[in-house]
């Protein structure tokens, strides 16, 4: 009885601990000391842990004591203790600072602990990386000082005055940048004492003047910045000390500024001018435009953009002189500026140049002319296009395309009416940019009875631009139609022309009704249009008659090139129907350009019947060579736009291959079949 | 006052728009009249390349197709990719002459060298581009432009206060119809925006992996860098070390910076930010990629605007930037196009009396512009920084789960000292910012 007993209690304990150790293996701290970097359930688990604890200090005050006991834990594997670090990173406190600064005490854990440390705002972090950079060397020592920066930790400023001098590079560039973070008085003294040409050095000042700005030290950072301003520092650093300079003393600056613009320097004169130009003011103003013309053109340039970007209207003069220099780079500066400051009055200035030869200069007058706003340039720009020279009024009327507007609109209609034929045709292709509805009859009346061939051809143009762009193709094709029977004979192959671009069943009726028409121009013109610009599949059966039966060779030719068009490009016919139709059109056709035409169908058209009739225009001698090629690309499977295109198999594939090793007289097409056969 | 040469863009640009294939402004770079004031060999502008990746090599062509760049050198710790990058250079221009460097230290230090092409992943954003900026350097680097959200604030500050040129790689806002799009927004053709969308691609996960020997060709430790030393894997590395929080963001940092930058421009929130972020992301608890899969945040500016961010398809975000008026219009905008309800709004014009947002001749070349002219480009730090917070205080809310406030003007979390915490992440030795 006594040994049943026990028997049961030592399962009881047994059974007990097998629990235990499922609990154990369950929780997710236990889990992190062996963390592999790839099975990250335990960490999620305890991240979950700190987005389930919120902003609640206890909660996570639980999470980060477990996690500084996986740091303890000497079973911990380096991966665990990474993780832990990174999981302690946003919620550390004084708690985990004994764990950390034990594992910052050690080359291969250090980077690990501060990056739990570096954001631990507790003075306790703090201590422990100070204490910890006392005893440490080399990387780990750079570290602990970077994290001391970091933190702008201006205790440590008695322990990185040690570190200045040390005689390793790294330490000594690691402590003067940690010092220009801190940028405390005491840590620029140190600063101070360091040789100030050193570049490391000045980067630091550099930065502490922006502390010292930033705490309201604003004497100590202008003494700082003063310091660097000037020879014999590094243009680098002058250019940085002009820059914080001028944020902190604004239009005083200019003077530094100026002095730096007429250094010579190339890197720093430009960067100066910049400055210089960008500081607001009357005096500052007054200072740049009077050493303006005298600066080389290249900074000049830097300068007067400077001066745009900031609206000043005195650089007005000199935006205009620019526009004359020989210097490109400062002409356009000059067209750009005058646009920006000028208004109006640099209208008349930017026409000349729109109107003028010279490029790149009259697009980007032209640009910066339809960008300028307000009415004044508005009306401005409309005076220019009514009275300038034929070559500004032309410039003007493409500008007012640019800027639509009713007052734009009706000196466009006005000009398109008027001459030289030049601007009036301006104006009639502007229209068609911007016109509406109300223009569209204006235009139809230009397209059909213009003063001159050059105001018709952009009427027709203008006229089915502004059709489609305004979505009234149908009303624009019942005008046409509407004016065909009295047209004249050159317009109504334009109207013939307009109803091709516009398409529609209106317009397929007429045109197809006109390839009949007794009138030999008519109807040369509408299967033209049908065969080059119709974009629908419709009339292909039409074409086809044509190219059948037409008396005219020429015309037969033209449909006929006109159905192979359409097949190719608006047939969504299966491949094997597509392939019929091409074998009617070889029956009508004749030459072997549209035989060639045909082939390159048959090449889209994977089949044993397209194969087979690529191979039986081989008998052509004039085609051999692409019928072979056609029979080849055929036979061979092909990738095309990230497709894959199966070889053409079978027996009528197997007899065109034979028939290419037969007939063709180029070796490699012979021998090309012959592998794919 | 105005930080003395900041340049107010849009206003300047309201009266005087460039537009594509405007002409050059061709002032001449340090290089070209030599630093010192002697007169210069060329006037070509003289590129550095760091980084030397799929986005690096791209980059490098870019610059290799301009016709007033010299590429002289190129820099990778994977000597592989640096020996490609150095033929390439030199079967460009015919000649041997391209250094390939190991160090970028070393590439900064060239005083003959104008710009900086900085394509290297995440982690290694700040440290080199603070660095050349600090060197006198301008800057063509990669989005998002910090790894973690207060490297970006200094980095935008060291653009700042060093008068640098700084062009983010958030080339979408040199196209036509993100500009128009934009426009659009900003001149009211929607009314009052309420809700903005922001769809961007989903993450994936990965098993686990083999641990092993970095190979002979790469240096594992400088590619680590600043981050935490982790081992080594085939997939840890090139190309996919976007995926690990590590070294980079996930999908979501990689594309908040183009689709989340251009909302942000159009509501003229470029010098700006959320006010709360809320939101909840999936992240993988096994293998080594711990970026978000999934993700949903919702960030509520001033005036009421909620911008939702998504992967695409997560509660019905559409991939691409979508603005939604009060009164139920819309525009979306994506690389494959651009959309509205009404669609009368696309053919809306913009008036010269309307904001016109600047028109980039393309997003390299706009880069060398600005270099020559000192103005600042169409996506300077400050503007890459800000799109960007919007993903770190989306990644900060979704891995504590909880609301955020942010005060955009003084960039500080109120009330949460743990996520004021994660702003920043502390560097490896020797490396600091």
């Amino acid at each position: 009885m006594r040994s049943i007993r026990s028997s049961v209690w030592a399962l009881v304990l047994l059974t007990c601990i097998a629990g235990q150790q499922t609990l154990a293996q369950s929780d997710p701290y236990d889990a992190l000391r062996s963390f592999d970097n790839q099975n990250r359930v335990a960490s999620e688990a305890i991240r979950a842990q700190i987005v389930a604890a919120g902003r609640d200090a206890a909660a996570l005050a639980r999470v980060e004591a477990r996690l500084a006991a996986v740091l303890a834990d000497p079973a911990t594997t380096l991966a665990g203790k990474q993780e832990a670090c990174r999981l302690l990173w946003p919620i550390g406190t004084e708690r985990s600072v004994p764990a950390l600064a034990r594992l910052l005490a050690a080359d291969e854990t250090a980077d690990m602990a501060r990056y739990a440390l570096e954001r631990n705002t507790t003075p306790a972090a703090a201590r422990a990386l100070r204490v910890a950079a006392a005893g440490a060397t080399g990387r780990r020592l750079v570290g602990i000082i970077n994290t001391i920066g970091e933190r702008r930790d201006a205790a440590a400023v008695p322990l990185l005055r040690g570190l200045v001098r040390s005689r390793f590079p790294e330490v000594h560039d690691a402590a003067v940048a940690a010092l220009g973070k801190i940028g405390t008085p005491a840590a620029v003294a140190v600063l101070r004492s360091r040789p100030i040409a050193n570049p490391e050095v000045a980067q630091a000042m550099l930065q502490a003047a922006e502390r010292l700005a930033a705490a309201g030290d604003r004497r100590g950072a202008l003494a700082v910045l003063r310091q660097l301003v000037g020879p014999p520092h590094a243009v680098t650093t002058r250019g940085a000390a002009l820059h914080r300079l001028a944020g902190l003393e604004g239009p005083a600056a200019v003077g530094a500024a100026l002095a730096a613009a007429r250094s010579g320097d190339a890197y720093l004169a430009p960067v100066a001018a910049r400055i210089a130009g960008s500081l607001a003011g009357p005096a500052a103003t007054r200072a740049c435009v009077q050493v303006l013309p005298a600066l080389p053109e290249a900074v000049r340039t830097v300068m007067l953009l400077a001066l745009a970007d900031r609206r000043e209207p005195a650089a007005l003069p000199y935006a205009l002189q620019a526009i004359r220099s020989e210097s490109e780079a400062l002409r356009l500066a000059g067209i750009r500026t005058a646009a920006a400051i000028g208004g109006a009055r640099a209208v008349p200035a930017l026409a000349e140049v729109a109107g003028g030869t010279r490029q790149p200069d009259r697009g980007v007058a032209r640009e910066a002319l339809a960008g300028m706003g307000g009415r004044p340039v508005e009306d401005a720009i409309i005076a220019a296009g009514r009275t300038g020279t034929p070559e500004v009024r032309a410039a003007m009327m493409a500008v007012l395309a640019e800027r639509p507007s009713p007052a734009a609109t009706g000196a466009l209609v006005q000009a398109s009416g008027g001459e030289p034929a030049s601007v009036a045709a301006e104006a009639t292709r502007s229209l068609g940019r911007v016109g509406g509805s109300a223009q569209l009859p204006g235009l139809f009346r230009l397209l059909v009875g213009g003063s001159s061939e050059q105001v018709r051809e952009a009427a027709q143009s203008a006229f089915i631009a502004a059709a489609q762009r305004l979505g009234e193709r149908d009303s624009a094709v019942g005008q046409a139609t509407a004016a065909m029977a009295a047209a004249p004979a050159d317009t109504k192959t334009a109207l013939i022309s307009v109803m091709a671009e516009l398409g529609g069943d209106a317009a397929l009726r007429e045109l197809e009704a006109a390839t009949r028409s007794g009138d030999e121009d008519v109807k040369h013109a509408a299967v033209v249009a049908l065969a080059d610009t119709w974009a629908d599949a419709r009339p292909m059966g039409t074409l086809l008659g044509i190219a059948r039966e037409d008396p005219s060779r020429s015309l037969r030719v033209q449909a006929l090139r006109g159905y192979l068009r359409l097949l190719a490009q608006a047939d969504r016919s299966a491949a094997e129907e597509k392939v019929g139709k091409v074998r009617e059109a070889l029956a009508a056709a004749v030459r072997p350009e549209e035989k060639r035409q045909a082939l390159g169908i048959l090449r889209e058209c994977r089949t044993e019947s397209s194969i087979e009739l690529a191979a039986s225009l081989m008998d052509d001698p004039a085609l051999l060579e692409e019928a072979a090629s056609t029979v080849l690309y055929l036979a061979a499977p092909q990738r095309v736009e990230n497709r894959e295109l199966v070889a053409v198999r079978g027996p009528r594939a197997t007899a065109a291959l034979d028939r290419v090793i037969e007939k063709a007289t180029d070796n490699n097409q012979r021998e090309l079949a012959r592998r794919l056969r | 006052m105005p930080e003395p040469g900041r340049i107010d863009r849009r206003e300047f640009f309201r009266t005087a728009a460039v537009g594509a294939g405007a002409a050059l402004f061709s002032v001449a770079p340090a290089s070209a009249l030599g630093r010192g004031g002697s007169i210069a060999p060329s006037e070509r502008i003289v590129v550095g390349c760091i980084g030397m990746g799929s986005m690096g090599m791209g980059n490098l062509g870019a610059y290799l197709g301009q016709h007033d760049t010299r590429v002289v050198a190129v820099c990778d710790v994977d000597r592989n990719r640096c020996r490609d990058a150095k033929q390439n250079v030199d079967r460009h221009y015919g000649n041997s002459d391209c250094r390939a460097y190991h160090d970028f230290r070393e590439l900064i230090a060239r005083s003959d060298i104008d710009v900086v092409v900085l394509s290297t992943p995440d982690h290694w954003h700040g440290v080199p581009a603070v660095m050349a900026m600090n060197a006198g350097k301008d800057i063509y680097g990669e989005k998002p432009i910090g790894h973690f959200l207060t490297e970006g604030r200094v980095m935008a500050d060291a653009e700042r206060r060093n008068g640098r040129i700084w062009q983010t790689g958030s080339w979408q806002r040199s196209l036509g119809n993100f500009r128009f799009a934009c426009e659009l927004v900003r001149n009211d053709r929607l009314g009052k925006v309420v809700r903005i969308e922001v769809g961007l691609p989903a993450g994936g996960g990965i098993g686990p992996v083999e641990f092993k020997d970095p190979p002979p060709h790469l240096d594992y430790d400088f590619w680590v860098g600043p981050s935490r030393m982790l081992p080594y894997a085939d997939q840890r590395t090139h190309w996919n070390w976007r995926w690990q929080l590590d070294y980079g963001g996930g999908q979501m940092m990689d594309w908040i910076g183009h689709h989340g930058d251009i909302a942000h421009w159009a509501m003229d929130w470029d010098a700006t930010g959320p006010l709360e972020v809320e939101g909840t992301g999936e992240y993988p608890t096994q293998g080594i990629w711990d970026a978000a899969t999934t993700y949903y945040f919702v960030c509520k500016y001033a005036g009421g605007v909620e911008m939702h961010v998504a992967n695409g398809g997560n509660r019905g975000v559409r991939g691409g930037t979508r603005w939604i008026g009060a009164n139920g219009s819309w525009i979306w905008v994506d690389r494959g196009g651009i959309d509205a309800e009404p669609k009368s709004l696309l053919r809306e014009t913009i008036g010269p009396d309307e904001t016109q947002l600047y028109r980039s001749p393309g997003h390299h070349r706009e880069f060398l512009e600005c270099v020559k002219s000192r103005r600042s480009t169409i996506t300077p730090a400050e503007v890459a920084h800000r799109s960007a917070s919007v993903g770190h205080l989306g990644q900060i809310a979704m891995l504590l789960g909880r609301k955020i406030r942010w005060n955009p003007v003084t960039e500080q979390v109120i009330g949460d000292p743990t996520a004021q915490r994660m702003l920043s992440r502390p560097m490896r030795s020797p490396w600091r910012l």
